[in-house]
Parts: C-alpha cells; sequence; structure tokens
C-alpha cells in the first residue's frame, strides 16, 4: 500500500495553508466539483444580481395576463396572479440563499460549538449535552420545525431559525467525534509536553483540523436547508407567501394550477434540484480533497 | 457484551425525559388551545368565557404547567398517554391505529433505498472516476435534491392526466387486497426511497472502495479471479455491514418522517395524525405520539447497535 | 444492471447500442399513450346535441366526493362557525323551512320566498307570533316519530347560553318556543322582526332529537348522529373516509335518489384534481376557469359552472386601534383597493363585489350599476388613489404607514384575496405584514381582538347575522371594536321593519352609512368553478346553495354512464 501522503497525515505546523493551490487541480481531476462549483457561482451570481436579472419585480400583479404559458413578453409564464415566474425564480435563489447560509451558520455553528466545547470538556457536561442531542436527533424533525414555526409564526426568521435548529445534531455529533479523534493525536501530546494550556490547543490546533468536516457538513446541510424550506412551506408553515422564495412558488397555492401552467411548478422545482445539487457535490468533492482515503491511493 | 446493553439502555433514560419535556414545552408554547377551538368561531355571550373556562377544566389546561406535566409522565410510566382531546379516545389506540401505515411506508421506502443504492454503489466504486461514477453519483443525489412532495405531486397528477389512472384513494390493508395496497404504497415508497438511497450509496461507494484496497482483494485478482467473482463474493459481503447499519439507521429516522409523503399520498399514518394534532392543539395526541416515534427511533438505533457489537466484538469493550 | 457493468469491454459496446436504443422506445412508447392536455386552446364550437330522450331521476349508485377540510366536531350547532363538516352533517339534518331553491330562479332576489321543509304550512297569527304545522309521518332515522316537541327541545338546546353554539343568535329574537300540540310549533317573538323567517331559513338552523339530547349526549359520538333528514352517518374514519347511506323512512317519500355517499378526506387540492380526472370522485372545484377547460378537454363529458359561493371576504378592520380608529385612514384603505383587479387575479373576475356585509347582486343590497360607479368600487382608480394618498397625508401618514394582516392559511377564499390586497395597499406607501396561521391560532387572536387588520369571511344570506353579530356594539362577536349608536339603531331597524320595501330603504341607509365611516372593507365573494362528472344530475351548487345542506335530496347518477369502482 502507498505511504499516506494527503494532507491530514502531515503535522499541524507544516499543512499547505489553504484551498487555493488546489484548485486548478480540482478542475481537472474532480469534474463533479467543478461542476458543483460552477452551479454555485451561478446560484450566488443570480441572487446578488437579481434586481439587475430580473425582467419584472416578483410582487406585480399583470391582472390580464394570468396564468400564460411562457411567451416573448414573460419568459416562463406568469402564476395565478399574473406574476413573472422568471422573476420570481430569479428572486428566490437569493431567498434561499439567505435561508441556507443564515440557518447554517446558526445550525452548524451552534452544533459545532456544542460539539467543540462537548468534547474539550468530556465528563458529565458531554453526556448531558449529548443525551440532550441525542433527545433532539430521535424528535421528528419535520414534527419539531413545524411545532417551532407555530409557536414563533410565519415569518423569514423563524424560518431559518426552524431549520438551524434542525440542522444543530449532525453538526455537533460530526465535529465532536472530530475532536475526540484529535485529542488523541501525538501533537497535542507534544503541545501539552511543553505546556500549552488547553485553550490554546482547542483552538490553534485541534480547531484548524477540524475545518473540513465543518465546512463539507456546513455545504451538505446548506442543500437541505433549501429543501426543508420547500417541504415546510409545502405543510402551510413555511416561508409567508408574500415572500418569493422556490418553496412558496412550488407548494403554494399555485400548485392546483400545474395542469394550466406547468411551469409554476417546473420553474422552482428544476431551480432547487440543482441548487441543492450543487451544494451537496461541492460537499462531496471538498471531502474528497481533504481526507485521502477516499481518493483511494 | 450485558454490560455493554445494559449501558445503551440505561442511556435511552434520560434521552427520553428530555423528549418528553421538549414535546410537552413546545406544544404549550404555540397559541392557541384545544378549548378556544373547541368552543369555535365567534363565541356568543359572556357564557363563551366560562364555557372555554369548563372546558380547559375539563382537558386539564387549567392546572399550572409543571403539574400537568408530572400528572402525565406518571400516567404514562404507567402505561396510560391518556385521552385525545378531539376523539376521546385513548392515545395509545389512536397511534397504534395508524402504526401499519407508517410501517409499511417505511419499509417499503427502505427495500427501494437498498436497491438503487446498492448496486450503484457498487458501479460507482469499482468504475472510479469513469463517466459511469459521475453518472450514478449525479442520479443518486439528483434523488436527494428533487423535493420528494413534488415527484410525489407529480406522480399523482401525471397518470391520471395520461391514463386516467390514480392510485386508489385511501388505505387499503395488504391483508384485505394486496394489489390495492400495493398501489397505494408503491409511489411514495420510490418517491422517498429516491431520496433517501443517496446517503447510503454513498455509503456502499466509500465501503466499497475502503474493500477494494484490502490486500486481500488484490490476493483474489492476483489469483486469476474474475471481477464479477472477486466483487460479489468477497467485496460486497464485506463492504454491506456498515451499509446496513446505515440503513437501519436511516429506517429509525424514517419512521419519524413520513409526514410529508403521508400528507401528498393522503395516507392514514402516524405523520398525518401528528400534523392534525398539532393544528388542532391536542395535547395528550401530540405528546404521545412524539413520544412513540422518539422511542421507536431509539430502538431502532439500539437494535442496530446492538447487532454491530455483535458482528465486531470491538466495540463491545469500549 | 451491476452484470452489465461488470461485462467484458467489447460485450458491453454491443448491449449499450440495444439499450440506447430500446429506452427511448420505451419512453416514447409511454408517452405515446397519452393524450396530453392541450391547455389555452378555445372549445371547440360544440355542435348541438341530438335530443336525448329525457330521462328521469333514477334511484341508486355511489357518490364519492372529496372533503376540503378535516371535521373537528359532529355536533352541527358547535361546527357551525367553522363549517367543516356540512358534507357529513348536512344531509343528517332537516330544517323547518327553506329558501326556495329553483335551477332557473336566483333565489337571493327576495330572502322572503321561502319553502317548506319539516313544517308544510306556516302562519303569521299577529306581529309576534308564528304558527308552523309539521309534515305527517316523519319519523327519526332511528324509528322514532318527530314531533313538535322536537323543535321545542332542539332550538332550546340550540340557543342555550350555556352551550355557547355559534349563530343561535339566528333566533335570538323569538321569546318563546312551544308546542301547543304534537304538530304545532309556536314562535313568540320580543318585537316583530322582518328577519326571523329568514334566519330559520338558513342552513344552521336544522332540528335534533330530543329522545337523544334528553339523555345527556352531546352529539359527537356517531351513534347520537340522528336525524330526519335524507342521509344518515354509518362511519367516520377522521383521516380517511365518511360514509353515508340513504335514510329508508325519510318523510318526502321516493327520495333521496342516491344510495350512499362517500367522502374522502385528506386529499388536498391536486390529489382531488387527480382524482375526478379519473372518474375516482364526482365532483370538485377548481379556482380557475382555464382548469376547467383543460379538464374538459380531457373529459368532455363533464359539467361546470361558475360557482359565486357565500362567502363575502371582507377586510375587518380593529376600529379602536390605532392608527386605525382614524376614519380617514380607513377611508384611504378602502378607496386604495381595486376590486375589478382584484376580482379578476382571484377568482378570473368572476367574483362578485359586494357594498359593506351585504350580498352583492341581491334584494337589498345597493344594486351593482350603481356600486361600480361609486368612489372605491370604480374600475378607475386615479381619482381614488390621490384622495386615498390625500387622506392619509391628512391624517399624518404622508409616508405611508405599516401595519399587520391577518387570516387563516386554511380557508380557501381569504388568503389569495388578502395577498393581492398587500400588494395593492403599497400604491398608496401602505405596507402591510401578510401573515397566515392555522385556524387554532388566528382564531384565538382575532376573537381577543388581538390584531389589526384580518381577511374574514361571513356566509350569510340575509344581512341581519353579519350586522348584528359584527357591528353591533352590544354584541361579544364585537370583534371590529365598534361602538356607534346610530349604527345600533340602524341595525335593530333593519331588524324590525315590516315589509321588504321598509327594509330595503333602511339597508340602504345603513350602507351608505358603513361606507362613510368604513368600519370594515368589503371586497369580494369569491368565485370557483365547480365540476361534475357527466353522470350527475340535478346538481344544485352555485350562489351559496350547498348540496350537501340544502339539497341533497335532489341530486341523482345516471347509472348506466357510470365508471366501474
Amino acid at each position: 500500500m502507498a505511504t499516506q501522503t494527503g494532507v491530514l497525515s502531515l503535522p499541524a505546523h507544516r499543512r499547505p495553508s489553504a484551498l487555493l493551490p488546489r484548485l486548478g487541480n480540482l478542475a481537472r481531476r474532480k469534474p463533479l466539483g467543478a461542476m458543483s462549483l460552477a452551479l454555485i457561482l451561478v446560484m450566488i451570481f443570480v441572487a446578488i444580481g437579481a434586481d439587475a436579472l430580473a425582467p419584472y419585480e416578483p410582487f406585480t400583479m399583470h391582472a390580464d395576463n394570468r396564468l400564460e404559458l411562457p411567451s416573448a413578453q414573460f419568459l416562463l409564464g406568469t402564476d395565478n396572479f399574473g406574476r413573472d415566474i422568471l422573476s420570481r425564480t430569479i428572486h428566490g435563489s437569493r431567498i434561499s440563499l439567505v435561508v441556507g447560509i443564515s440557518s447554517v451558520v446558526l445550525g452548524v455553528g451552534v452544533g459545532s460549538l456544542l460539539g467543540l466545547v462537548s468534547a474539550f470538556v468530556e465528563g458529565k457536561l458531554d453526556l448531558t449535552i449529548q443525551r440532550f442531542m441525542d433527545a433532539q436527533m430521535s424528535f421528528p424533525t419535520i414534527i419539531l420545525a413545524l411545532a417551532i414555526m407555530a409557536a414563533t409564526g410565519p415569518s423569514l426568521f423563524n424560518v431559518i431559525l426552524a431549520i438551524g435548529v434542525a440542522g444543530i445534531p449532525s453538526a455537533n455529533r460530526i465535529v465532536r467525534s472530530a475532536v475526540l479523534a484529535e485529542k488523541q493525536g501525538v501533537y497535542v501530546e507534544a503541545a501539552r509536553a511543553i505546556g500549552c494550556g488547553w485553550f490554546r490547543i482547542m483552538f490553534r490546533h485541534i480547531l484548524p483540523n477540524v475545518t473540513a468536516p465543518i465546512i463539507v457538513i456546513g455545504s451538505v446541510t446548506l442543500g437541505s436547508a433549501i429543501l426543508y424550506e420547500a417541504a415546510l412551506t409545502f405543510l402551510g408553515v413555511g416561508t409567508p407567501p408574500s415572500i418569493p422564495s422556490w418553496g412558496e412558488m412550488l407548494s403554494g397555492k399555485g400548485r392546483q394550477f400545474m395542469v394550466v401552467q406547468p411551469w409554476i411548478a417546473i420553474a422552482p422545482g428544476v431551480a432547487i434540484t440543482l441548487a441543492v445539487l450543487g451544494w451537496n457535490l461541492l460537499g462531496d468533492a471538498i471531502r474528497d480533497l481533504w481526507d485521502p482515503r477516499l481518493r483511494g491511493e | 457484551m450485558r454490560q455493554y446493553i445494559i449501558t445503551r439502555l440505561s442511556l435511552l433514560i434520560p434521552v427520553l425525559f428530555f423528549v418528553s419535556v421538549l414535546v410537552f414545552a413546545l406544544a404549550r408554547v404555540i397559541p392557541g388551545d384545544a378549548a378556544i377551538l373547541k368552543a369555535m368561531g365567534s363565541p356568543e355571550g359572556d357564557a363563551a368565557g366560562e364555557i372555554i373556562g369548563e372546558l380547559r377544566r375539563q382537558f386539564g389546561l387549567d392546572k399550572p404547567y409543571p403539574v400537568q406535566y408530572v400528572e402525565w409522565l406518571g400516567k404514562v410510566l404507567q402505561g396510560d398517554m391518556s385521552t385525545s382531546f378531539w376523539t376521546q379516545k385513548p392515545v395509545l389506540e389512536e397511534i397504534v391505529s395508524r402504526l401499519d401505515v407508517t410501517f409499511e411506508l417505511a419499509i417499503g421506502t427502505t427495500i427501494v433505498s437498498v436497491l438503487i443504492a446498492i448496486p450503484a454503489g457498487v458501479i460507482s466504486a469499482i468504475r472510479r472516476d469513469t463517466g459511469l461514477d459521475y453518472v450514478a453519483r449525479i442520479t443518486s443525489i439528483l434523488g436527494l435534491a428533487m423535493p420528494n412532495f413534488w415527484i410525489g405531486t407529480l406522480m399523482i397528477v401525471l397518470p391520471a392526466f395520461w391514463w386516467g389512472y390514480v392510485p386508489p384513494p385511501g388505505y387499503t390493508p395488504m391483508a384485505q387486497d394486496p394489489w390495492r395496497n400495493f398501489q397505494q404504497f408503491i409511489f411514495p415508497s420510490l418517491a422517498m426511497g429516491t431520496s433517501f438511497s443517496a446517503i447510503a450509496m454513498r455509503m456502499t461507494r466509500s465501503q466499497m472502495l475502503e474493500v477494494l484496497r484490502q490486500d486481500y482483494i488484490r490476493t483474489a485478482f492476483a489469483k486469476g479471479l474474475r471481477e464479477r467473482v472477486v466483487v460479489y463474493r468477497h467485496a460486497l459481503r464485506n463492504a454491506v455491514i456498515p451499509v446496513m447499519t446505515i440503513v437501519g439507521i436511516q429506517f429509525g429516522h424514517l419512521l419519524g418522517r413520513t409526514v410529508i409523503m403521508e400528507t401528498v399520498f393522503a395516507l392514514p399514518g402516524l405523520g398525518t395524525m401528528t400534523l392534525r394534532a398539532i393544528q388542532q392543539r391536542d395535547y395528550p395526541l401530540i405528546q404521545g405520539s412524539v413520544l412513540v416515534m422518539a422511542l421507536m427511533f431509539l430502538l431502532v438505533n439500539f437494535v442496530v447497535d446492538i447487532l454491530y457489537a455483535v458482528v465486531d466484538p470491538r466495540i463491545r469493550y469500549q | 444492471m451491476v452484470r452489465f457493468w461488470l461485462a467484458p469491454r467489447h460485450k458491453r459496446w454491443t448491449l449499450a447500442r440495444t439499450g440506447a436504443a430500446v429506452f427511448p422506445l420505451g419512453i416514447l412508447l409511454a408517452a405515446a399513450c397519452a393524450p396530453s392536455p392541450a391547455p389555452q386552446q378555445p372549445l371547440p364550437p360544440q355542435a348541438p346535441a341530438p335530443a336525448a330522450a329525457p330521462r328521469g331521476p333514477q334511484k341508486g349508485g355511489e357518490l364519492r366526493v372529496g372533503a376540503t377540510t378535516k371535521a373537528t366536531s359532529l355536533n352541527a350547532y358547535r361546527d357551525a362557525g367553522a363549517g367543516s363538516n356540512t358534507v357529513l352533517t348536512g344531509p343528517v339534518y332537516d330544517n323547518l323551512i327553506t329558501f326556495n331553491y329553483r335551477p332557473d330562479v336566483d333565489w337571493r332576489k327576495d330572502l322572503n320566498d321561502l319553502a317548506p321543509q319539516l313544517a308544510s304550512k306556516w302562519v303569521q297569527k299577529d306581529p309576534l307570533t308564528f304558527d308552523f304545522t309539521i309534515q305527517e309521518g316523519v319519523k327519526w332515522s332511528d324509528g322514532t316519530p318527530f314531533t313538535a316537541a322536537d323543535v321545542v327541545w332542539s332550538y332550546n338546546y340550540w340557543r342555550e347560553p350555556k352551550n355557547a353554539f355559534t349563530r343561535a343568535s339566528l333566533i335570538a329574537g323569538a321569546d318563546k318556543i312551544e308546542a301547543p300540540d304534537a304538530r304545532t310549533v309556536r314562535f313568540t317573538l320580543k318585537a316583530p322582526a322582518f328577519t326571523f323567517l329568514p334566519n330559520l331559513a338558513e342552513q344552521y338552523a336544522g332540528i335534533f332529537p330530543k329522545h337523544i339530547g334528553e339523555t345527556g349526549a352531546d352529539f359527537e359520538k356517531l351513534e347520537q348522529l340522528v336525524g330526519t333528514g335524507p342521509f344518515k352517518v354509518v362511519s367516520w374514519d377522521r383521516d380517511t373516509r365518511a360514509q353515508l347511506v340513504r335514510n329508508e323512512t325519510y318523510w318526502d317519500a321516493g327520495k333521496p335518489y342516491v344510495d350512499k355517499i362517500t367522502v374522502l378526506f385528506g386529499m388536498d387540492q391536486s390529489a382531488r384534481l387527480a382524482a375526478f380526472v379519473a372518474k375516482e370522485i364526482d365532483v370538485h372545484y377548481v379556482t380557475d376557469e382555464k382548469t376547467y377547460q383543460t379538464v374538459k378537454t380531457q373529459l368532455p363529458d363533464i359539467e361546470g359552472e361558475v360557482n359565486i359561493g357565500n362567502t363575502h371576504v371582507h377586510i375587518y378592520i380593529n376600529n379602536g386601534k390605532k392608527p386605525f380608529d382614524d376614519v380617514r385612514v380607513r377611508k384611504a384603505l378602502h378607496l386604495a383597493v381595486d376590486r375589478a383587479t382584484l376580482n379578476k387575479v382571484v377568482s378570473g373576475g368572476k367574483g362578485q363585489i359586494n357594498p359593506p356585509l351585504v350580498w352583492g347582486g341581491t334584494v337589498y343590497a345597493i344594486p351593482q350599476e350603481e356600486l361600480l360607479k361609486r368612489p372605491g368600487y370604480r374600475a378607475d382608480k386615479t381619482q381614488d388613489l390621490a384622495d386615498a394618498k390625500r387622506l392619509l397625508s391628512e391624517a399624518g401618514f404622508p409616508s405611508g404607514l405599516k401595519a399587520v394582516v391577518k387570516t387563516s392559511s386554511e380557508l380557501v377564499s381569504t388568503p389569495p384575496v388578502q395577498q393581492a390586497f398587500v400588494e395593492q395597499m403599497k400604491k398608496i406607501g401602505v405596507e402591510l405584514e401578510d401573515r397566515q396561521t392555522d385556524r387554532a391560532s388566528f382564531t384565538k387572536e382575532f376573537n381577543a381582538k388581538e390584531y389589526e387588520l384580518s381577511t374574514w369571511i361571513f356566509s350569510s344570506p340575509d344581512p341581519d347575522q353579519p350586522l348584528s353579530t359584527r357591528l353591533h356594539s352590544k354584541s361579544t362577536s364585537n370583534v371590529s371594536n365598534v361602538e356607534d349608536s346610530r349604527l345600533d339603531e340602524m341595525i335593530a331597524a333593519q331588524r324590525e321593519a315590516q315589509t321588504t320595501d321598509q327594509r330595503k330603504k333602511v339597508l340602504r341607509d345603513l350602507q351608505e352609512y358603513l361606507e362613510e365611516k368604513v368600519y370594515l372593507i368589503p371586497t369580494i365573494d369569491y368565485a370557483s368553478w365547480s365540476m361534475r362528472q357527466g353522470y350527475l344530475q340535478s346538481w344544485v351548487d352555485n350562489r351559496g346553495v350547498d348540496p350537501f345542506m340544502n339539497a341533497s335530496q335532489i341530486f341523482w347518477l345516471d347509472q348506466a354512464k357510470m365508471p366501474k369502482r
């Protein structure tokens, strides 16, 4: 078996600093990763430039052009209120991105912190936190999100809260096991030997080595967040109808017009699929990059 | 071994305790309650206030929260999950009557998921980094990426318009009419199975890759065995065990996640019942069904853990 | 599949070629079997159908419908506010009298045109006393004979304050209800009330059995659902289905025609549409004409028509909350509503534009031609929008204001109206948060007056109910928070009017007064398209007539044309 020359086996102070030099290799060796990166960049670009790219305001109701099929005037047609579907899909990317990023920051952020602290402290605190995390994991996720939404009311912020909370346990679990594994490392022993305090060790040595799984789980969770938002709206407790999110377009009252104007459902459906595909594959690619075992050398 | 089992079981208790507190608190934080809903619409007369008060007393909602919790928990520990506010039937009975639907859906989904994941994972592994690998991986994640209720809705509407066909509405138990039952469950199982297969596929792929690097596989090839024999007889068997673990855990997960498919396909399972309970603020029913779903998840995980320990002795001595 | 990829390279290519040929063929085959719907095409002009021999009503068959809401309560009096259960309880109970529903006539033109049901005739002995004579040979569905005592018990149960049943105010005008003999019911009113008879005809005024009620029943259990109506409920599973069968002892001999009614719960809009197209259910409502036409190209035999409901969607204002206590603000909102556009985007232009709390197009409403010329209602909004902005400035909000408008997401009619309303208010700088919650949350907040604006309905053909309950200062359902003694007087006057013309005059003044004060903002009556399979005949379902509450003994099924199920 060839010796492991992957990134993680190098001692901490010797690892290459960033992802950047490797990006060039990425496109060549990992077409899937490159494709996903392209999808993500398109999504971000569209989200930022939504106001300029969209031909109409997403809210304007063109009363005389309801449920029209794609035409020169409305490239993807209009919905039951006469709103341009293309514009709504474009603006939807912004909402999805906002919801995705915010809920990931919340969920993976809090989850990682809990995992880090839990693994750091061990003992009773670790046990208690982990049991609570187990409790949340065994609580049916959709029901939990539903209950949170019902309790807090329909708003974008609450959706972010509900989805974010759903992401905490998996981030916690991954980070905790990663930290526990790292704690066994020789370099930690070495650092202790020269008198480093635990706090310093955690944040200067262990945390950088744990960023890889955090990024991977973050990327994948972002994809799920977009799906969650659509699912919650489907059940009636997601983003308020005044916000042009993909989930609302797919699951809102417009859904019943699918047989007349299929683009009401096709456009957001395809958009969600591509977005989730992109974020998931990106997570995969990053994982492959940082964890040489999967590269199968 | 016995020590391992006891330790894992004892961990369940604080977890269930936390779940019970969580669901109790969450249910009560939602605005409005069953008394108001039952008193309905526009209350007439000052009696409305009294009616609501009386209903609250009947439902036990007038007592302070900790008292309500302790009373409820006490009953649960004796096996009594109280009665539903709306149907007046024992919660346990309601839950049990819905279990068969949810179980069948979860089992169907798992079967579909495994039937997709394992071949796809194997192909992806043995043809690494070729076009095939990419196609398999994209297809698998595509299943995950497409919102499953969307696929479900398409599965209902398109055949109706194209062929005038719709799965028979409602639920017919398998024992009563297997063909009807099959039609009712095949579509939601397909819709959910394609999503859930992605994770198992990824696991299969990485496990196969891991196994294929092993020395004994090299030996097998060196001996001149055909690829098919090596893959089936040697590699797959070893790779499949951790995959089965994941599948088992997913099954446990599924039991609590059938709400969406049940709603799309109008199947009367635990998910729709819990949804209705939340909408109608039926506290005993919400609490009971969430507790049962959590318990099922924990038990499935527990069984998977034990089986894994049986297979891999190193685990037992941690 | 795995085998394929394990095959040696040269064989794989051959297999791949074959597969590549077969696979697309398979898809093409499937698609070929699929007649694709052709949306947006105008229907070809129909050649007049050859005159078929008129077929009279046949007995037999099973009607299948999909219910839109999940029932919460089996007690029809209790459920009246929610209306979640009309398909179950409607066919079970009868009223004393009903409105005179005829297929060719708009019954709303005269709300005092009443037809007998359980009462074969009625007499007004003096301004305060009405005597109703009960039909002969009426029995409850469990065989017990029906007498006038049942009516007395039932209505007393309904208006018992301890029960707090909604809509019991319909008979609030009655002082005494007595049964001088087994076939006569006598009502003695507190004061002359023109609305008394129409109130008794409303669908909520069904009669409950005394012999069941006296055992302390709450009418929530299936066995307690005994009525004199054309059907009885034999099974009810909340999440899947309910089954009704013909009441064999129904007093109107020979009716109802249909053997069974099966109600399917839990299906959402798409599932019901699919089931209708596949002929698994016999009736469906769609919100748009285009959908109807698409379905019609698929199933040429179906019939459909515009169905203007009985929903009278209004924007309720909490008149006690700033800034809505200022009439200028309220007026501004009212003027800014573009009703013609609202009608178009919500109901394809087929809805009915209403004056405040009176059903547009009916006997008491300001006539439509006149209404549509008035400020706020007229199609050209330029002047209205300018006036609205000016009023907001005068009231102290030159750059607009913010508020929250709430409704229940579980209804079909109010969410789209609210969405369109919110969008339109942006034109005068009013930014509204469109808040839709489930019924329980909404009901709590609405009744406790914890809202600023709400989109809500009031289904009643006669204006007395909404006026007395929602706008009267002494009413405990006064969610609009109105304290206006002049309004109170007018409400009392319309109830006590002695003739239709008198009442018309009072109500006319009242509508104009409401326009001035804008205690709430009327919008439209939501319209949908009701579709039914070609084999379902005599289906009365329009302008607020609920086919299950009022007309379940009329429809029948042409069994020769029904599919095997």
